[in-house]
């Protein structure tokens, strides 16, 4: 066998990469680019990238971090396109993939680096191959020890061999070698289906892993690469020779590494290895060397002096096959071709820069066919070279991926961290059991289960004292051991009886009391025994149910495995140790619970998306596509029984299709006569697999699979205890139906009354809602400022998207007091506070505590549709008894309304009429409520009232002479159809139709809490900080305009101090928390909806009466902004 | 698809880091929504069947502590017996002297 050249990356080109195998570096940039934008320095694209890599590559990240206009930050991210920082825009809904790590280039030579890295260590993978099939250890340590990689290289090296199938991905701490010899029929096949196949298309298909590493180099000579027949033990002679000539091979090349010694060579893997082990003991190379190669101690061979083979060395091989002729000829004619000791070594004469003897078409026997010739029209591509080259692509291709994009970033000990032992699983599950178990038999019970069930999954004695512990503190803290029993108290009292009694004599009262004695003793004895059985029982059952998830954990991840081996993916996990870590260290930190799950989807999750999709290539991959088919349709299946490894070694093997894979296993299962095995987990895999099934008809909507009669509902139930064979089988065998039954169960023990209480209807606020059901106003009102609904500075509310779905009740707490819940009617889940508020059932606003939010609230906001509106001092704003509130801001402009109980345009009209009878009827408050009404009324029922102010006839002729708008035109988007709502980079909006003209009648953002960095870049364009803005609120008497005058403070009732004797106290009308959050938050909304604006543009919706309305909306929500930012700052113009 | 409910599993469900990681690692290599759909519906299905489990457990548990329940009351009726009868004797004995005195009062 040849030394293998190093091929320099230029001459590498005519291997094909990977499909999946794109470079995740930038293609090569010019060391001095010109930037094609005059105004965008390298500078600039330096900043935008650092902004992009933390959030996103969007306009908006670009121009909120760095604080410039929608514009600028456009034409940087076509800059950053442009030069190969960032991908091209992907379809709706994808992100774009970021492809440099620094920028400028110059700075950044990763790719250069990590080609040489590469080319390096793929000139190793021979060693390796050779290394493994002669049984040698696949760790970072054995590749360093003995074949003196370096770390970094022997780490690298392990993620590619991974990746290519060659060894597993860690499991138990360590990786299974999948490759082994091919037999001489799999050998011969081989060749077969090389035959008349050209060199670029052999490249290509190891590329797709129709070939394995494996067959490539059984079909190169690879020393061990074919199972050898012949086991007869060579000569000494015949050893000498070929140990001399292993020797001048190394000499000659000058390395001392398994591949060069054996170069033109047939020898078994294992007489590589010894060969190299006894020239260190016979002095002729040094010893290994951490990241070095070995030292060449000689300069000739034979030496004069050279010592005798040591008989023990010579013992150990195993026979030698010279080579004669080429590999492929030899390899096919082992039984003819015995070794022939007589014959001259071929080698002798054989220079070791002459390429191997491949198997030529004259060499081979007629019945092999030939071996496919190297293409004339690539003449540096010789057969041999595009081998080598097919072998290096693929690992080239994962260290393109795996090197440039996460080497560094991801440390080896990350990965041996995150080691899942059967312990870490079946703690995991019995912790999760003991806790359900203990919510439904208290701790008592739970403290008093058998020592063998704690033994059994906490190992460690001082684990299980600890927990023991801690269930004996959770019991006396609950005082269920302090309570007498019964009979403790009966005894007591006849005891009492007895001997208090004066009609009894001694021997009497000695009699009964023994006679009490022995009835209480046998009682204990009796109870003692009902409890222990009663605890053996639940201990059996708790170890069934533990059993049985930790099968069903072990099937889901040894699914999940399989499914990244045959991926490809499993290079990837190192990126995946770190977005997790990432992700549960700013789960610690994170301090506001409402941001967490908005933080992992938009940080952590699309951060990691990216960067996993740069190492794939960034594009959709049909290799993925085939794994995943795979996985879904047979790999859970085969990894669950346990005999993936065989399957996945079977498929690399020979390109077979997975349908024969999966025959394959099972037969290969079945010879192993392992069916005794199969059937412990048969069941639940079955069980699994129905469920996968019912799974997935229920998500899309299709035909449940066969057997999935919702009907046979006591098909799982009943079947034997949990976790039993009776069980799993029973619900495996009932198929679906078991399954469907189960579905159709609360996911939550909770009450089906209390949920129906409970769920939000049209005018509902949670306030509302728990005191329909039964609880005091004062109560709920506790609850509520306990759990952060209700705060002095804002509240809580419902979303028109709780109507219907959402369910709010009230537990009462051990301690006393009660808790509210929220529960999905649709997921049978329990939310947190910040869980409804991330699926959209609540949002943060107002000051009035439970009130619904309406489409039409949210969409006709007051303070951006409506006209200022001052308060005037000698107008109620309480009116109607003191159940209608209006609300100003601390300029006294007129924020918001509190209608009270009802239906709100009734109570508005009633408002207005006695406003009209006190003789306000055109004052602002009156005008107020006007323009609120007419909103409403607009909103709700697409009528539009034409007066701006409240007619002198009273609001009710008016209300009677509206007309409905309808419009002429057709109102619905380019292709007919209502748009009804857009999702952007900004956020998405939504469109209200009117049912009868199909009119658009209103453009709205859902509702949302904006978070600091974008308030703070909003601000900015205004040129303001957030601190100013703070400080201009919060202040005081110290609050100034920008300019430096005065702040108007004539409004001394601004920020009254809550009046305990009011039903609301501690909710002042207006503080200044609520001027701030309602400032920014209008803020935050405008550049939302410009840069919507903009992105509906481009999406081509500018004709579409959708983007007519936002665009309305969005100018009038300027206006009045524009207006407060003058009054409030003195802003006279927006300068962004 | 639920992101939330995949979001909930891998912080509450009691699972180890590495399966985890792999849960992480396939719905983030793949952008195609029905794959992905695909493998939200496994491990969705497996959360199935750990609440299949689990329910099974409760409902277990609930028949053994009613089986007790049961046995108990059993053995609180038989005990009830023996205490009566005690209480029993000593009424009894104080009849017997009521009557004792009477009839010493005749």
């Amino acid at each position: 066998m040849p030394i293998r050249p190093r091929t320099p990356p230029s001459e590498t080109s005519p291997a094909a990469p990977p499909p999946d195998a794109a470079p995740a570096s930038p293609p090569p940039v010019e060391a001095s680019p010109a930037p094609s934008a005059d105004t965008i320095s390298d500078g600039d694209l330096a900043a935008a990238l650092e902004l992009v890599k933390r959030d996103g590559a969007t306009r908006e990240s670009i121009r909120r971090g760095l604080g410039v206009s929608r514009e600028r930050a456009a034409s940087l991210l076509a800059e950053m396109e442009a030069k190969g920082i960032i991908g091209s825009a992907p379809r709706p809904g994808k992100k774009r993939e970021i492809l440099v790590t620094t920028w400028p280039p110059e700075t950044a030579p990763v790719q250069k680096v990590d080609s040489e890295i590469s080319e390096e260590v793929a000139s190793y993978a021979s060693d390796i191959i050779i290394h493994l099939l002669a049984g040698g250890e696949p760790s970072t340590e054995a590749f360093e020890r003995e074949l003196g990689l370096s770390k970094d290289d022997a780490e690298t090296i392990m993620a590619s061999l991974v990746n290519m199938g060659v060894i597993s991905a860690l499991t138990d701490g360590k990786h299974e070698v999948l490759i082994k010899p091919l037999t001489r029929e799999e050998f011969t096949n081989t060749q077969k289906k090389i035959a008349g196949l050209s060199w670029d298309e052999i490249d290509e298909r190891v590329a797709k892993r129709e070939f394995t590493v494996i067959q490539v180099m059984a079909i190169d000579g690879m020393p061990g690469s074919v199972e050898k027949e012949d086991e007869s033990e060579p000569s000494a002679d015949e050893r000498n020779e070929l140990f001399n000539k292993a020797v001048e091979n190394v000499i000659k090349a000058g390395e001392a590494r398994l591949t060069t010694l054996a170069h033109g060579l047939v020898l078994t893997a294992t007489q590589v290895k010894d060969f190299l082990a006894e020239m260190e003991h016979r002095g002729i190379i040094g010893p290994t060397r951490r990241g070095k190669p070995r030292e060449i101690l000689i300069k000739t061979w034979p030496a004069e002096t050279a010592p005798d083979t040591k008989p023990e060395l010579a013992k150990k091989t195993t026979p030698i096959l010279t080579r004669a002729g080429g590999a492929a000829a030899d390899l096919d004619n082992t039984k003819e071709a015995k070794p022939a000791p007589a014959e001259p070594p071929p080698a002798e004469s054989t220079p070791p820069e002459t390429p191997p003897a491949e198997p030529s078409p004259e060499e081979t026997p007629p019945e092999t066919p030939p071996t496919p010739p190297a293409p004339p029209e690539t003449p540096h591509a010789t057969p041999e070279r595009s081998k080598w080259e097919s072998i290096t692509a693929g690992f080239r291709g994962a260290f393109d991926r795996f090197a440039s994009k996460f080497r560094g970033e991801v440390q080896a000990s990350d990965e041996k961290e995150y080691k899942a032992s059967w312990g870490d699983v079946a703690k995991n599950a019995a912790t999760g059991f003991l806790s359900v178990a203990a919510s439904y038999t208290g701790v008592k019970i739970l403290a008093d289960l058998p020592q063998w069930l704690y033994q059994k999954y906490w190992t460690n004695p001082a684990e299980r004292q600890r927990i023991k512990d801690a269930l004996a503190a959770k019991e006396t803290e609950l005082g269920e051991t302090t309570e007498p029993t019964a009979i403790d108290q009966k005894k007591a009292k006849l005891e009492e009886a007895i001997n208090a009694s004066k009609f009894l004599t001694k021997e009497k009262k000695a009699e009964l009391l023994a006679k009490l004695h022995t009835t209480v003793e046998e009682y204990e004895a009796k109870d003692k025994t009902l409890r222990t059985e009663r605890n053996e029982k639940i201990a059996k059952l708790l170890d069934q149910a533990i059993e049985t998830r930790i099968k069903n954990t072990q099937i889901l991840k040894e699914g999940l495995n399989s499914a990244l081996m045959v991926t490809g993916l499993s290079a990837m996990r190192g990126v995946a140790y770190g977005a997790v870590a990432v992700y549960e260290r700013h789960q610690e930190v994170m301090t506001s619970p409402e941001r967490r799950m908005q933080y992992w989807k938009e940080m952590t999750y699309r951060g990691f998306t990216e960067t996993a999709h740069n190492l794939i290539g960034g594009k959709a991959d049909t290799w993925t596509g085939k794994g995943m088919n795979f996985v879904k349709g047979a790999t859970n299946v085969l990894r669950a029984a346990g005999f993936a490894d065989l399957a996945i070694a079977e498929w690399t093997t020979e390109g077979r299709s997975f349908s024969s894979v999966i025959e394959t296993s099972l037969k290969a299962w079945e010879d192993k006569g392992a069916a005794a095995g199969w059937e412990n987990i048969k069941a639940p895999w079955e069980r699994l697999g129905h469920l996968g099934e019912y799974a997935k008809s229920a998500v899309t909507g299709s035909e449940p699979a066969p057997g999935a009669t919702p009907e046979t509902s006591g098909g799982a139930a009943g079947g034997g205890a949990p976790g039993s064979p009776e069980a799993a089988t029973a619900a495996g065998t009932a198929g679906a139906a078991g399954v469907a039954a189960a579905e159709s169960a609360p996911h939550v023990e909770v009450p089906e009354a209390q949920i129906e209480a409970g769920l939000v209807k049209k005018g509902d606020g949670i306030l509302k809602i728990l005191e329909r059901q039964g609880v005091e106003g004062k109560s709920a009102l506790e609850a509520a400022r306990e759990a952060g609904i209700v705060r002095a500075a804002g509240d809580t509310r419902l979303t028109t998207e709780a109507i219907g779905r959402l369910s709010v009740f009230a537990e009462a707490k051990p301690e006393g007091g009660i808790e509210i819940k929220f529960f999905d009617t649709e997921t049978d889940k329990v939310l947190t506070l910040a869980e409804a508020r991330e699926a959209g059932f609540t949002y943060e606003s107002g000051t009035v505590p439970g009130e619904l939010a309406t489409e039409s609230e949210v969409a006709a906001h007051v303070a951006e549709t409506a006209e200022i509106l001052k308060d005037s001092a000698d107008v109620p704003n309480d009116l109607l008894g003191g159940t209608f509130h209006l609300y100003a801001d601390a300029e006294g402009n007129f924020t918001s309304i509190d209608v009270g109980d009802g239906d709100t345009l009734t109570r508005m009209k009633e408002a207005l009429q006695e406003l009209t009878r006190q003789g306000h009827g055109d004052s602002p408050e009156a005008k107020f409520i006007f323009e609120q009404y007419r909103q409403l009324l607009l909103t709700t029922e697409g009528a539009q009232v034409d007066d701006a102010t409240p007619p002198p006839e009273g609001v009710e002729q008016a209300t009677q002479r509206v007309t409905e708008q309808r419009t002429a035109e057709s109102e619905t988007s380019a292709d007919g159809e209502p748009l009804r709502r857009f999702k952007g980079e900004a956020g998405k909006v939504k469109f209200v139709y009117d049912k009868e003209t199909g009119a658009v009648k209103d453009a709205f953002l859902p509702a949302y809490t904006p978070g600091k960095a974008e308030i703070s870049s909003s601000l900015r364009e205004w040129g303001l900080t957030t601190k100013q803005v703070r400080n201009h609120f919060f202040e005081g008497s110290a609050r100034t305009h920008m300019d430096g005058t005065a702040i108007d403070t004539s409004h001394a009732e601004r920020y009254p101090e809550p009046n305990p004797t009011e039903s609301r106290a501690g909710f002042p009308i207006q503080s200044p928390e609520n001027d701030y959050r309602q400032l920014t938050r209008e803020v935050t909304k405008l550049s939302r909806q410009e840069s919507l604006l903009q992105e509906m543009e481009e999406n081509g919706y500018r004709s579409t009466p959708e983007y007519a309305r936002l665009k309305m909306e969005t100018e009038q929500l300027e206006r009045t902004l524009s207006r407060q930012m003058d009054r409030q700052f003195h802003i006279k113009e927006r300068p962004i | 698809m639920s992101w939330s409910r995949f979001a909930n599993i891998l912080q509450t469900r009691p699972l180890d880091r590495e399966t985890k990681l792999m849960l992480i690692d396939l719905v983030a290599s793949v952008d195609d929504p029905k794959l992905e759909e695909e493998i939200f519906s496994f491990v969705f299905a497996w959360e199935e069947a750990q609440a299949q489990t689990q329910r099974e457990l409760v409902e277990g548990i609930k028949r053994i502590t009613h089986e007790y329940e049961l046995a108990q009351t059993a053995l609180n009726a038989g005990n009830q017996k023996a205490t009566l009868s005690i209480a029993d004797d000593l009424a009894r004995q104080k009849r017997i002297d009521d009557l004792r005195t009477r009839i010493t009062s005749l």
